[in-house]
């Protein structure tokens, strides 16, 4: 592959801002043969200091590509893989290897977050083993559904997993996101038996998944599998809103509001009230 | 400083044509093409920053000073930045004229765009040797940027600093505080008569500031605005 072809610099842009079409040049022999290699990846965006994608202040890198389809997806441009930019694995590394001294100090680390980072799960593997070997914790974003492909082998390099878990019933679940739940549930099991310690992240949205049995239920398993560190409640937001409209795409919750502080609160003591740590 | 640094790093990676008026003076530039800006840890840019420093330096020191004084140059403004961009044409970094420059050592409003971490590995590359009276950063994050519990607020804004000046970073002015707080003053300085912020190592009264060094403020780069992503 030729790499040089592809090089649009890794900079100045952000998180925070519509991406599209990026790699979309890209022939589809090359965009495969990188996911099969992991030695090129597909990245939105990245940043630092981030404190809230992990413990500690953390460089945090965005993939492109992503099965779910969530009804409050607040970066619908990272659905599709084109949209974000080739990066190889070396200069992504390089790049990481600038905050090492940092992420040290700080006690943070790198987290690859998306996206869905597992539909590029050889890169995401390759870049966060080359993070462990800088002495960088990790810490993978995932919705789970793709816990599969990696192995134990590839286990190894996570220090930490950010699990979403986006509803309990089956059936919302599908609604919610337009995908099974029982991958994602089989994966939570998976990192539990191999003590990989879990943050379970549960998106609050009001009308969709702020039932009070659905929050137990999840609250009831999370407690089970023992590996769970800490719960972040995060409340829906509209920031997203634009993107969707940008992209032409149905958005659904055009007239739902954030949640209150209480119904916040309120989701935090259902996962406290089975002794987990949550927020 | 990033002013000069931006528009040094337009010139070298991408294309900028100066347009003249009739009498043959530079009234603006036309850039085309992407350049690297000041306040991404990316050395393509801060390497011009220090350069500009330390070549500036090098120049002061070549005149005597009375009874042979120490040269000293210091790269902080308090809130002469906005005066001074008021009275600065149009730049080749884009930046328009009059609109104000960065206060002291920091990167233009905006054009630090991969966070904290990096913005401040940026400023701390400017070797202090060669600006010994003072390298002034200003930071402001909303509280939410800090982290999601208080504690781990305190924690974290800890470890930057110390980060910060476990590399070679000098100064760092830090305001935690919410935007709408400050709109919110401008239009009732009355109901907040003690709100202070740091500018350039200096804690200054928000309400009595003039209405364009307010709005300088509130346009500056609040790290982790939207952090909930």
């Amino acid at each position: 592959m030729n790499q040089t072809q592809h090089a649009i610099p890794l900079e100045a842009k952000s998180p925070f801002e519509l991406r599209v079409n990026l790699s979309a040049g890209m022939p589809q022999t090359d965009m495969r043969t990188a996911l099969a290699t992991g030695e090129m990846g597909f990245l939105h965006s990245f940043t630092t200091g981030s404190t809230v994608d992990g413990p500690g202040v953390r460089v945090v890198g965005w993939t492109t590509g992503c099965q779910f389809r969530c009804l409050y997806c607040h970066n619908p441009d990272t659905w599709n893989m084109s949209n974000g930019i080739p990066v190889a694995l070396a200069r992504a590394t390089e790049e990481l290897r600038k905050y090492r001294q940092g992420l040290k100090v700080m006690s943070g680390g790198f987290t690859l977050s998306g996206g869905e980072p597992l539909m590029q799960d050889r890169f995401v593997v390759k870049l966060l083993a080359a993070a462990k070997r800088m002495g960088i914790h990790t810490a993978l974003d995932t919705n789970g559904a793709l816990g599969a492909r990696l192995s134990d082998a590839d286990l190894a390099h996570v220090d930490l997993v950010l699990l979403d878990i986006k509803s309990w019933d089956p059936e919302l679940h599908r609604r919610l996101t337009g995908m099974e739940l029982g991958a994602v549930l089989d994966f939570a099991q998976r990192l539990a038996a191999c003590r990989i310690p879990i943050w379970v992240r549960f998106v609050l949205v009001p009308g969709l998944t702020d039932e009070t049995e659905n929050i137990a239920q999840i609250a009831r398993f999370s407690a089970d599998l023992g590996n769970v560190q800490r719960v972040d409640v995060l409340p829906f937001h509209q920031m997203g809103r634009f993107k969707w409209k940008e992209l032409k795409l149905n958005y659904s919750l055009e007239d739902v509001q954030p949640p209150g502080t209480e119904a916040v609160e309120h989701a935090c003591a259902q996962f406290r009230a089975l002794g987990l740590k949550a927020y | 400083m990033s002013v000069v640094a931006d528009s040094l790093s337009a010139m070298r990676y991408a294309k900028v044509r100066a347009i003249r008026d009739d009498t043959g003076l530079v009234i603006d530039y036309r850039t085309e093409g992407d350049f690297p800006r000041f306040g991404n840890n990316d050395n393509r840019v801060d390497h011009l920053a220090s350069w500009v420093v330390s070549t500036f330096m090098g120049k002061l020191r070549k005149y005597p000073t009375y009874r042979n004084a120490v040269h000293t140059q210091s790269i902080l403004t308090i809130t002469s930045n906005v005066v001074y961009g008021k009275n600065t044409g149009n730049t080749p970094d884009g930046r328009r004229r009059g609109e104000p420059f960065a206060p002291g050592a920091n990167p233009m409003h905006g054009r630090d765009t991969h966070g904290i971490h990096a913005s401040a590995a940026s400023v701390a590359k400017i070797p202090y040797r060669d600006a010994a009276d003072g390298i002034s950063l200003t930071a402001t994050f909303l509280p939410e940027g800090l982290g999601r519990v208080a504690e781990d607020r305190i924690t974290n804004l800890r470890s930057m600093l110390d980060a910060f000046f476990g590399v070679t970073g000098y100064h760092m002015n830090v305001n935690v505080l919410n935007r709408e707080t400050l709109l919110d003053a401008m239009d009732h300085p009355e109901k907040y008569p003690h709100l202070t912020i740091r500018v350039s190592g200096y804690a200054v009264n928000f309400v009595r500031l003039t209405r364009e060094q307010q709005m300088d403020v509130i346009n500056r780069t609040f790290h982790g605005e939207q952090a909930t992503l």
